[in-house]
Formats: C-alpha cells, sequence, structure tokens
C-alpha cells in the first residue's frame, strides 16, 4: 500500500515536473537529430534455468537485440524509454519494459511442480475422501506482464547507476517493481567486461501472482466451505538480489565475442511456494554478436 | 541542460552546384598570362556551419593582391562588385548562405581570374542521450 501510495504521487511529481522542466518541442533553431539505431543477433548457446521441481532449462541458440535511440526517446528490446530531464550525469526516463518473471512458471510443468512439491514439503494436507492430490491442484497460468514508470540514471566514467520504479499496466497483476542496478564496465582494447550487482522489490501483488500459491490454484477441499483450499500460501513483498557478469570480445566493427550470465537468488520465502526445487535461477549464454 | 552533442557535419550538395563544385574548388583557378597575375587571394574561413535547414550566417575575411584591380563579386551576381583593388588586406564581408558560395574574382573585362566557394554544411546532431544498456547485452 505504502509503495503504491509512493508509486502513485512519483507519477504526480513526474507531471508536474514535466510541466516545468525542458520537454523536446518543434524548434527551429535544433539541429535535426539523427537515429541511432542497431540490430544484433547473438548465436551460440546458453540456457534459460528452470527453477521448478523437475523442470528442464530452456536451451538458448538465437538472441536478438534491437536499439533505437531518437532525440529522448530510445528502444532496447521490448523497453521504452523517454528522457526528461539530463544534467550533469543524471537522467531521470519515463520506462516501460516487459516483465519475464512468467518463464520462471512455465505452464506446462507447473502442475507437476506443485504436486512434487507438495509431496516433498511433508505438510499435512486436509484431502476430501475419495479424491487425488493431482486432481486437487489447477495451477493458474502466469501471464507476463508489462511495467511502466520512472527510471533514474547517473552515469560516471565507467559506472552506471539506476533504479527504476515500474508498475504493471497490463492488468495483469496490479504490482509494482522497484528495482536498483550498479553496473561497472571495464575495458581493455577489445575485451570488455561489466559486473552489475542488482536488487529488486516485489510489491505484495507481484510477488504473491507470481511466486504464490492462490485460491485460483488448488480446488476447494468441501463444497460447504469454498474458501478451505488444499494449500495455500502468499509470499507477500520481497526483495531478491541478482548478479550479472557480461564480457565481450571484439573481433571486427560488426562482430563479437559474447559470455553473458546472470544469477538471481529468490528468498527463502518462496521456499513455501512450494514449485521450486532451487532458489538460483541462472540464464548464461555463449557465442558471437553480429550488429548491424 | 547540459546537451551533449555527437555532431557529423553533412555537406548540402545541391545537384545543381555539384559539377560547379569540382571546378571551383578551394584552390585558385589556373591563370592565363594575359590575365593580371593575382597572388594569396585568401577567404577565411572556408566554411558555414548551420544548424538543421537553416540559413547560415558568416563574417568573411577577404585578402587579395594583384598587378592590376580586380573585382569581387558572388557567381550568382557576376555583375555587382562587392569590392575592388589590388591591395585588398581583410575586407569583412557578411554573407547569409544557404548552399555553397562561389566568390570570384574579375578583371577590369569580366574575366574570371580567381574564384573561392565558401562550403555551406549542416550540422545534425545524434542522440544526446548515452545508452542505457551495454550494445553487446543480450539480456
Amino acid at each position: 500500500m505504502f509503495m503504491k501510495t509512493l508509486f502513485l504521487n512519483s507519477l504526480r511529481l513526474i507531471a508536474m515536473f514535466a510541466t516545468w522542466i525542458y520537454l523536446p518541442v518543434p524548434n527551429a533553431d535544433a539541429a535535426p537529430t539523427v537515429a541511432q539505431s542497431s540490430f544484433s543477433l547473438a548465436v551460440g548457446y546458453g540456457q534459460y534455468g528452470n527453477l521448478l521441481h523437475q523442470g528442464e532449462a530452456t536451451p538458448l541458440y538465437l538472441l536478438p537485440r534491437v536499439s533505437y535511440y531518437r532525440q529522448r526517446f530510445y528502444l532496447e528490446n521490448l523497453d521504452l524509454g523517454f528522457n526528461l530531464w539530463q544534467q550533469q550525469g543524471f537522467s531521470l526516463d519515463l520506462t516501460s519494459k516487459q516483465s519475464f518473471d512468467a518463464l520462471l512458471l512455465r505452464q506446462d510443468p507447473l502442475q507437476d511442480a506443485l504436486l512434487r512439491g507438495l509431496i516433498k514439503s511433508k505438510k499435512v494436507f486436509i484431502m476430501p475422501t475419495n479424491s487425488r492430490l493431482d486432481q486437487m491442484l489447477t495451477p493458474e497460468r502466469r501471464h507476463f506482464s508489462y511495467l511502466s514508470g520512472i527510471s533514474l540514471f547517473y552515469n560516471l566514467h565507467n559506472w552506471q547507476l539506476s533504479s527504476a520504479l515500474q508498475q504493471d499496466i497490463s492488468g495483469v497483476h496490479h504490482g509494482l517493481e522497484w528495482q536498483q542496478k550498479a553496473r561497472y564496465l571495464w575495458q581493455q582494447g577489445p575485451l570488455s567486461l561489466a559486473i552489475t550487482a542488482e536488487y529488486r522489490y516485489l510489491s505484495s501483488n507481484y510477488s504473491n501472482y507470481y511466486f504464490g500459491v492462490t485460491d485460483k490454484d488448488t480446488v476447494a477441499i468441501s463444497a460447504r466451505q469454498p474458501q478451505l483450499r488444499l494449500y495455500q500460501y502468499l509470499p507477500g513483498a520481497q526483495w531478491l538480489p541478482a548478479m550479472r557478469l557480461e564480457t565481450s570480445y571484439q573481433l571486427k566493427d560488426d562482430t563479437r565475442l559474447l559470455l553473458n550470465w546472470r544469477r538471481e537468488w529468490l528468498p527463502t520465502a518462496y521456499q513455501h511456494s512450494l514449485y521450486f526445487a532451487k532458489r538460483q535461477h541462472d540464464i548464461w549464454f555463449a557465442g558471437v554478436l553480429w550488429s548491424w | 541542460m547540459v546537451k551533449m552533442t555527437l555532431l557529423a557535419v553533412s555537406l548540402l550538395a545541391l545537384s545543381a552546384q555539384a559539377q560547379q563544385l569540382q571546378t571551383t574548388t578551394l584552390t585558385a583557378q589556373p591563370v592565363p598570362s594575359s590575365q593580371p597575375l593575382v597572388t594569396g587571394f585568401n577567404v577565411q574561413p572556408q566554411a558555414c556551419i548551420a544548424k538543421g535547414a537553416q540559413s547560415c550566417s558568416v563574417d568573411l575575411l577577404i585578402s587579395w593582391h594583384s598587378n592590376s584591380p580586380l573585382c569581387l563579386n558572388k557567381q550568382q551576381q557576376p555583375g555587382r562588385a562587392l569590392v575592388c583593388g589590388s591591395d585588398i588586406n581583410h575586407y569583412s564581408l557578411n554573407v547569409t548562405i544557404d548552399s555553397n558560395l562561389v566568390l570570384e574574382l574579375r578583371d577590369s573585362q569580366h574575366q574570371l581570374v580567381s574564384s573561392k566557394t565558401i562550403k555551406y554544411l549542416q550540422q545534425t546532431e545524434y542522440s544526446a542521450l548515452p545508452e542505457r544498456r551495454l550494445r553487446w547485452s543480450i539480456f
């Protein structure tokens, strides 16, 4: 509730701020701006980890990347941004981004994962007679959500610090995410290395939707008491730390060797969701990146 | 409001003048032996940079020395002398141009002795935003 109020107040502040600060308007004195765009395709091998019980990682072979910058507008794959204010390394942007947390709970093995989690948990459940456990588990599909809000960037030398407060605008869970990142970039000739520490806060709505076991995920154990479920768990708001390591070796102007890896740690609270066999989510990819 | 601009300057070469540019480069035209001898025909600066598609205003400093009086004119206005003389030092001329400007030196018979081209350059601006993600970051 506090975070939602904070978010709404932030949006109001932005609206007031935007009326005061310089916004891009057609300006006869301005030089025409040339758009900067690039399309890249990474070819190689990697994996998108699977945290579910008996879940298998998804192999990655091709990863496209699109970026487009024009004046104050930019696009980075599915993420959009519009710069409101920029001064001495600081930038305040309106931003939106695709949330990929739905990928952590892919639909097909979700029922199996919950079933195995229930069995492994050794919890005591009340079950109606003549019923099977697997029939009582109806985990709802987790949909992708799209977030929008504000982002503050600070660039200094090889550092980039950012903080983004973004609310679900797709009506999927109505939650919000607050993400902090600190990235350090080291370059030596053709070799580049970027280390990023991340920390994101998920509001209750967000966290419960993707990582909880809601009343829609299991059936009622009694027709007389429809609110009584086999198992229910709402973890509430949580913090998720992550680390990212990205290396690149430039072979030619348009060709790089890549090795990217990201690990995110789920909080211990998510263990009670019973879906997850482990709490470390890894994504990695190694290959060649061509840019146009 | 800091505007970090990476500027690329593109030459606006009008097609009608494209051929002319090749013949009126910054080097002086060959002078036939019967024409007056001109030395040190110099125009500074040799380019004017406009923001976008606007016209461009610049103060030119013009000098030349010759063994007989010559007159300076714009190529588009051959009959209208801007200044005449045989020993001109740092003559100041303000011009506003929206294409390349050719300045000519002509003798008393209106024969072309030498010429200079002031290039009209157009400034373009790349996005002032530093990239939010590394170009090689793929997820």
